[in-house]
């Protein structure tokens, strides 16, 4: 064995740093493929949840100016106030 | 490398398992420490990550990697150079921190090499890091330098002589 060799095998004996585990960060910050996907698979869940909600408005709220239910009407009448009225305060 | 290319996710966790330990200590004995070792890796690997869809493999992967690794090193280098800092104790230090090293901490032997090799003028001590960690060939640390081979070879002479004088005075 030369000299050299000789030195390769000692530093190759000491050098046993280890690397800390930063995968997790590197996937994060690198932005791999997995997690390209993932982001793309949210905005898309994210949009849907918006078009059910625009389409579920009127089962919560009823445009200004339409009839209320007869309930309320009976409601209105007895409290005397004139369902006609715009707003309700 | 190739693979993570084409989207197979899972070889770039190879990569990473096959490459992390000898990038990390080639960084860190071309910087100031493990803080800034860890930082300097790091980048490394999100460099490896953003390079996948253009990555051509014209090279070893090791090439590709310690290409980076240069970069990334020599930045470092010239941005403390600037502000006119030296770090061989910090350095010498840093290499002798707490971890599986600390077994060895009893062999002068050991000691007097990581201190010998923080010593070298730092084209020295690249080359011969590219050799021992990267396994790199004359021609593949000429590449990754953009020294020519025989510059290379030269710097890796000076930095064995080197570190074998300093190695003589513990024998």
């Amino acid at each position: 064995m030369n000299d050299d060799e000789e030195l390769s095998r000692l530093y190759r004996k000491i050098a046993t740093e280890r690397a800390p585990m930063r995968l997790d960060i590197v996937r994060m910050r690198g932005h791999p493929p997995g997690a390209r996907v993932s982001s793309r698979a949210l905005v898309v869940a994210g949009l849907v949840v918006l078009v059910a909600l625009i389409a579920a408005r009127p089962l919560w709220t009823s445009p200004r100016g339409a009839t209320p239910p007869d309930e309320v009407r009976a409601w209105l009448l007895e409290a005397s106030i004139q369902p006609s009225q715009p707003t309700l305060k | 490398m190739s693979r993570y290319r084409d989207g197979d996710a899972t070889a770039f966790d190879e990569l990473y398992a096959r490459h992390a330990d000898r990038l990390f200590r080639f960084v860190l004995r071309m910087s100031r420490g493990r803080t800034e070792a860890d930082e300097i890796a790091q980048d490394v690997w999100i460099a490896v990550v953003r390079a996948r869809t253009t990555y051509m493999p014209t090279a070893r992967f090791t090439t590709f990697l310690f290409s980076i690794a240069h970069r990334r090193c020599t930045d470092r280098l010239r941005s403390l150079v600037r502000r006119a800092k030296f770090w061989v104790e910090d350095a010498v230090e840093a290499a002798t921190e707490t971890g599986p090293f600390d077994v060895l901490h009893a062999n002068q032997l050991g000691r007097a090499l990581l201190a010998a090799i923080q010593d070298l003028p730092a084209s020295q001590r690249e080359a011969f890091l590219l050799k021992e960690e990267g396994e790199l060939t004359l021609d593949e640390i000429a590449l990754v330098t953009g020294a020519s081979r025989e510059t290379v070879k030269s710097r890796l002479r000076y930095a064995q002589r080197r570190l074998r004088e300093a190695l003589d005075t513990w024998r």
